[in-house]
């Protein structure tokens, strides 16, 4: 589905509810919940489109319907895009479902929903914040001095930097259906109950599948893009590094910056969209990359030299010959540093 | 027979008020259409003293129906910086639109003076306005529509009073005839020169950056009418164009008017939804057009636009741009 025109997402209305922690042996509480909407005006209206659309561009994945769970918050969505579903009471629907979903371990926050459209279209996105504390530093006088003063605040609930923020932003789809795109900027909880249990979606593509596509089509962008062997070979490297490394996501946008000459970012960046991978941060799962596709080859001369580098490069660079009568092996590339 | 027409007209001109306003809002949007910087639109239904004292100076007959026939009773103008904007505008009203029909074939009082006589140059329409407001007549919806330079309408306003004063003068002493002939070539010549001025430093080789700021300075007006900081432009649009070879420079007028026109749609409604947001001061400045075409050029323009800015410029307005655009960094 790809990322959609982040620049055409504008919000309309913003209604916020708290969401108490749920202790495990609770069973149902009153929730206090918001009752009308409440202007909220043009600069927070277009603060949180830009907040929605920086994780949303970054960290945002496509989801679709997964019918093997609570269908809920689809079908709420669904009717309330098509006109038929009052924003007030379809949040208090949310607020107490997702309130009844939380088994102990999520702590306080707040449900958001932002009534939307996105190139157009209606929308909705889903916030799920958490309160933050922090410091204002605000002007006093006393008589005729001026000084000033840091008051302690604890209802803080977005800045640009806020990190334990989940969002969901959907869309009506062909037939009516629901589509989304959802970030988790604590990438490592991504398979887990904001997405599944509360949302009802899944990734419309699982990581393992992401983190293959990557690494094909990386390697087919170095084959048959990359005219310069040691450009190939330097890719090529970078490539096995991130993809073998212990981290837990990987970043098209950041490979390309990182590891791809100059000249070559917009063709990469062209491909990726082509072929729908994330424009930024994904979830990394090489669960689908053969061993085999991610082992050096080794090579050692009669001389005693040794060749080392991805397979790949290896049957594309490495040949044999024969000069002057005698078998030789040509290595068509050349040495850039010595150790 | 004055006196009823008085009294009717006195209780039409609330109406006519109505059709003014609608003649006004159209000439500025149009205005801004059609790329034209800096404009003044204003509009007057006439006084009703003033227009018995019209019917006493014509002569008996002149108007059949003066209610009808007056057609400047309402009157709009828009006054402008440059003839070539002038002659835009003009273009734009002669076309077909939603706003009013019109009703004769534009008056160019360049036509009438001829070759060999200096005079007033500016450009009357009679138009009929398509929406004429409860209360009035359809056959009395008529305005005018004045189009001129700064300077014709100044030498209008100058005009009035010294041809008031010279009507009772049956012979204008020579010298002074001549210093009116002069203060009238002095007018043509003074739009003329603007004109040409303007144009030599917009085609100038050595300022590429000045078809650049054209170019967004004839886009932004399309989508806001604030102040702008044509100084800021300036520095913000010579640390984006340092980055480009002067070949993509040549090409980016003509590239910004493609892209313009292609999000038009996109670039109206952000600056619907952010006409009331200041927290982005380059966003009603020309060169957040420049930025938004940037942004959307490919990883590699985007990190270019990035390394050029933060070269003289905090970033943060960048990537408030950025977030604007849909392409945060």
């Amino acid at each position: 589905m790809g990322t959609p025109d982040m620049g055409r997402f504008f919000v309309s209305d913003i209604i916020v509810h708290e969401i108490p922690k749920r202790y495990a042996a609770e069973d149902d509480r009153d929730l206090e919940l918001s009752e009308f909407v409440v202007d909220v005006g043009d600069v927070v209206r277009n603060f949180f489109k830009e907040r929605i659309t920086t994780t949303i561009t970054r960290y945002g994945v496509d989801v679709t319907v997964d019918e093997g769970r609570d269908q809920r918050v689809p079908d709420w969505v669904r009717k309330h895009l098509n006109g038929g579903a009052d924003l007030v009471e379809m949040s208090q629907d949310m607020a107490r479902h997702l309130f009844k979903s939380q088994d102990g371990v999520q702590p306080e926050g707040l449900l958001v929903l932002v009534d939307s459209t996105l190139e157009g279209e209606p929308a909705l996105a889903i916030l799920k914040l958490q309160k933050e504390e922090g410091a204002r530093v605000q002007r006093t006088a006393r008589g005729s001095q001026s000084s000033l003063n840091v008051e302690h605040l604890r209802e803080l609930i977005l800045g640009q930097k806020t990190r334990v923020f989940k969002a969901g932003l959907f869309t009506l789809g062909h037939g009516g259906s629901v589509v989304g795109w959802v970030s988790d900027e604590q990438v490592k909880e991504f398979a887990n109950f904001f997405l599944h249990q509360f949302l009802g979606c899944e990734l419309a593509k699982q990581p393992a599948q992401t983190t293959r596509e990557f690494f094909v089509i990386t390697r087919e962008f170095i084959n048959e893009e990359v005219a310069e062997p040691e450009q190939k070979a330097m890719i090529y490297e970078a490539l096995q590094v991130e993809v073998r490394s212990s981290k837990d996501t990987l970043s098209t946008s950041e490979f390309i910056a990182t590891h791809v000459p100059d000249e070559y970012h917009d063709t990469l960046e062209q491909i990726y969209a082509d072929r729908h991978l994330p424009s930024g941060e994904f979830t990394k799962d090489t669960s689908r990359i053969k061993p085999s596709e991610l082992k050096s080859r080794r090579g050692r001369t009669r001389k005693g030299l040794t060749i080392t580098g991805d397979s790949n490069l290896f049957d594309e660079l490495v040949s044999e010959d024969e000069r002057n009568g005698e078998r030789v092996t040509v290595i068509r590339d050349r040495i850039i540093t010595y150790s | 027979m004055n006196d009823g027409l008085a009294a009717e007209f006195e209780w039409l001109r609330e109406p006519f008020g109505g059709l003014c306003d609608q003649l006004q809002g159209w000439l500025q949007v149009t205005a801004r259409t059609v790329g034209v910087k800096e404009f003044s639109v204003s509009g007057r239904v006439k006084e009703t003293d003033s227009f018995v004292r019209k019917l006493i100076k014509k002569p008996h007959g002149h108007y059949q129906d003066p209610l009808r026939d007056m057609v400047d009773k309402i009157g709009v103008r828009i006054d402008v910086l440059y003839e070539a904007d002038a002659d835009r505008l003009c273009q734009a009203i002669e076309s077909e639109n939603d706003a009013f029909t019109l009703l004769r074939a534009p008056d160019h009082k360049i036509t009438k003076l001829g070759a060999a006589t200096l005079g007033y140059l500016g450009v009357h329409f009679d138009v009929r306005p398509s929406n004429v407001p409860d209360g009035i007549p359809p056959e009395y919806g008529l305005a005018e529509i004045q189009v001129r330079t700064y300077t014709q309408a100044a030498w209008a306003m100058a005009s009035h009073d010294l041809i008031y004063k010279l009507q009772d003068i049956l012979a204008i002493p020579t010298a002074v005839e001549r210093r009116i002939h002069r203060l009238m070539a002095l007018v043509e010549l003074f739009d003329d020169q603007v004109g040409q001025a303007r144009d030599a430093i917009v085609t100038h080789p050595d300022f590429p950056a000045a078809r650049v700021i054209d170019a967004l300075e004839g886009r932004i007006v399309r989508f806001t009418s604030s102040a702008r900081d044509p100084e800021l432009t300036k520095i913000v649009v010579d640390t984006i164009l340092e980055g480009m070879d002067d070949h993509e420079v040549a090409r980016l007028p003509g590239l910004l008017e493609e892209w313009a026109a292609e999000n038009e749609g996109k670039l109206g409604e952000i600056y619907v939804a952010y006409s009331d947001d200041p927290r982005h001061p380059l966003l009603r400045q020309p060169e957040a057009l420049l930025v938004f075409h940037e942004l959307g050029q490919g990883l590699t323009r985007k990190n270019g636009l990035r390394q050029a800015w933060e070269t003289r410029l905090p970033l943060v307005y960048l990537d408030g741009l950025a977030g604007v655009w849909g392409e945060p960094y």
